[in-house]
């Protein structure tokens, strides 16, 4: 069993797995016993609280804030926000909420002491790994946006752009080592269950699909994308993302990893200038339009649209829109993050239609379709709603 | 390269954007965000007291079974109760001064104040 199997097996159990399981590569950050064993803790944490606390939050809405809500009122709860107003006041709920956002920070400032203290050999690591390619192309003129200035996103200290020097890739390599953290090993050693997920998902669905030239859009660290450059090895893949230290350590990492087909670029989803029309036969986002803002979003769909070819699909995951059939206590959970965990557009970006608008930008309405990807047979019950390995593709064929 | 002081004022950065108040006294919420972190040290402690009975034990040096079956001697038994009542009255301190001020101790640096403008 590789060391990565062992992190699903484990993550299945109760017990999250150790930061030993997490899958090592040329530019992961070294780490002390105790900087280890803090992160070991936290994801201890996590599961814990998930397991044992997150369902007194459903039970305490039944027993006492629904009740009391209608007491008060005379009617059920019409919005998630009403639901929410009336949670905040709950005292078993808030002491959860604190607990939970405890641990994201304290997830935070042992991944912030581990790589700023190795600032300089991460960057030197980095930059070995990154020497001599031509499929890393940074552009200093590409300005951060302001939905991403707004807030420190995922309460990471200085955000996943901040250059404290010369060819830095600290704030990824803090992500990277926190993710499998949260995530409690569901999504693998390398934290890559979602592009697995697609990958599968699109061979399961056409088995002569064979895309020549892919589009990842907010790659982050490229981490989704990697299993998908490996079920296509012969796709020109360009990966673009507007931070520096995310494109500097994502080609770092998929080299070490012996993955080459990727070109990572620096480069906003709102102006993809640099590339013709219908230039890609596969445009996708994994886990990223929740990052972006009302007018954004639809900007970078309608660049996506353009650059896709004729025949040519477009994928994004994401956890699944609130519709009118999901109940209000659901959405609302789902919600947290998006007021305690700094993910301002989560809230809004989940009451989009996304079908209307992937209509609007041109797709036609039958090559439209949905689906439900897991990270293979992830236990679903109790679901840590928004941390589970669970997600909602939403895609469409362009004519 | 940063320096020691850099990385720890830097490390402990908050976050961008007003961070949620929980609890009904902020000053509860502070203690949460105390207690959190030192049960992660202590977590962090046992876990490198693992790791020493480990490499202790792979050595050959002293078995985890001997470490469970230790009794100390007398003396150093007392010793060690003389340790735990220590911490313990280090860890109940500010409650124990609730206690002295019951029984006369509490006045209040204004009463000593004014006081002092008469004597």
């Amino acid at each position: 069993m590789s060391e990565k199997d062992t992190a699903k097996a484990m993550a299945k159990s109760n017990v999250a797995p150790p930061i030993s399981e997490a899958t090592r590569h040329g530019v992961y950050p070294q780490m002390t016993h105790d900087e280890r064993a803090r992160f070991n803790f936290e994801a201890c944490l996590y599961k814990t609280i998930a397991s044992e606390i997150s369902p007194g939050n459903a039970l305490a809405y039944e027993k006492r804030v629904l009740p009391a809500f209608e007491k008060e009122y005379g009617h059920k709860p019409e919005t998630r926000h009403d639901v929410r107003k009336a949670m905040n006041k709950d005292p078993l709920h808030n002491f959860w909420g604190a607990l939970r956002r405890n641990t994201m920070e304290m997830r935070q400032v042992n991944g912030q002491y581990v790589t700023l203290r190795q600032l300089d050999s991460l960057a030197q690591r980095a930059a070995a790994l990154n020497a001599g390619s031509n499929r890393l192309m940074l552009d200093p003129s590409i300005e951060v946006p302001p939905y991403v200035k707004a807030v420190d996103h995922h309460c990471m200290p200085g955000s996943y752009y901040r250059e404290l020097i010369e060819g830095d890739v600290s704030p990824a390599a803090n992500y990277d080592a926190g993710f499998f953290i949260t995530t409690g090993g569901a999504i693998g050693g390398l934290c890559d269950g979602a592009g697995e997920a697609i990958a599968q998902w699109l061979k399961d669905q056409d088995t002569s699909f064979k895309p020549n030239r892919i589009l990842d859009i907010g790659c982050a660290l490229g981490n989704s994308l990697l299993p998908i450059a490996q079920a296509f090895p012969e796709a020109d893949i360009v990966a673009i993302d507007i931070s520096a230290p995310m494109l500097r350590y994502g080609h770092a990492r998929a080299t070490s990893l012996g993955v080459k087909n990727i070109s990572f670029m620096q480069m906003s989803g709102e102006d993809l200038s640099a590339f013709e029309d219908g230039h890609f036969d596969f445009v996708m986002t994994s886990i990223f339009l929740h990052e972006l803002s009302t007018k954004s979003l639809p900007r970078i769909m309608q660049e996506g649209y353009r650059v896709l070819a004729s025949g040519g699909a477009m994928l994004h995951l994401e956890q699944p829109q609130y519709t009118e059939d999901m109940p209000l206590y659901e959405q609302f959970i789902r919600d947290w993050d998006s007021y305690n965990n700094n993910e301002p557009f989560w809230s809004a970006m989940h009451e989009i239609d996304l079908d209307a608008l992937l209509k609007d930008l041109g797709f036609a309405p039958e090559s439209i379709s949905h689906a439900a990807l897991r990270a293979g047979d992830f236990d679903m019950t109790n679901e840590d709603h928004g941390r589970a390995p669970a997600w909602h593709a939403y895609v469409a064929k362009k004519a | 390269m940063l320096s020691p002081t850099d990385i720890q004022t830097m490390a402990l950065n908050k976050a961008k954007g007003k961070r949620p108040i929980y609890l009904d006294e902020n000053a509860v919420d502070h203690l949460l965000s105390m207690v959190m972190v030192l049960a992660e040290e202590l977590a962090v402690t046992r876990e490198r007291a693992d790791t020493l009975e480990r490499l202790l034990e792979a050595e050959g040096v002293v078995s985890r079974r001997d470490i469970d079956s230790y009794i100390p001697e007398t003396d150093v038994g007392t010793e060690r109760q003389i340790k735990h009542s220590e911490f313990i009255s280090r860890l109940l301190r500010s409650l124990r001064h609730d206690v002295d001020a019951l029984s006369g101790d509490n006045k209040t640096t204004e009463e000593i104040v004014d006081f002092l403008k008469d004597n």
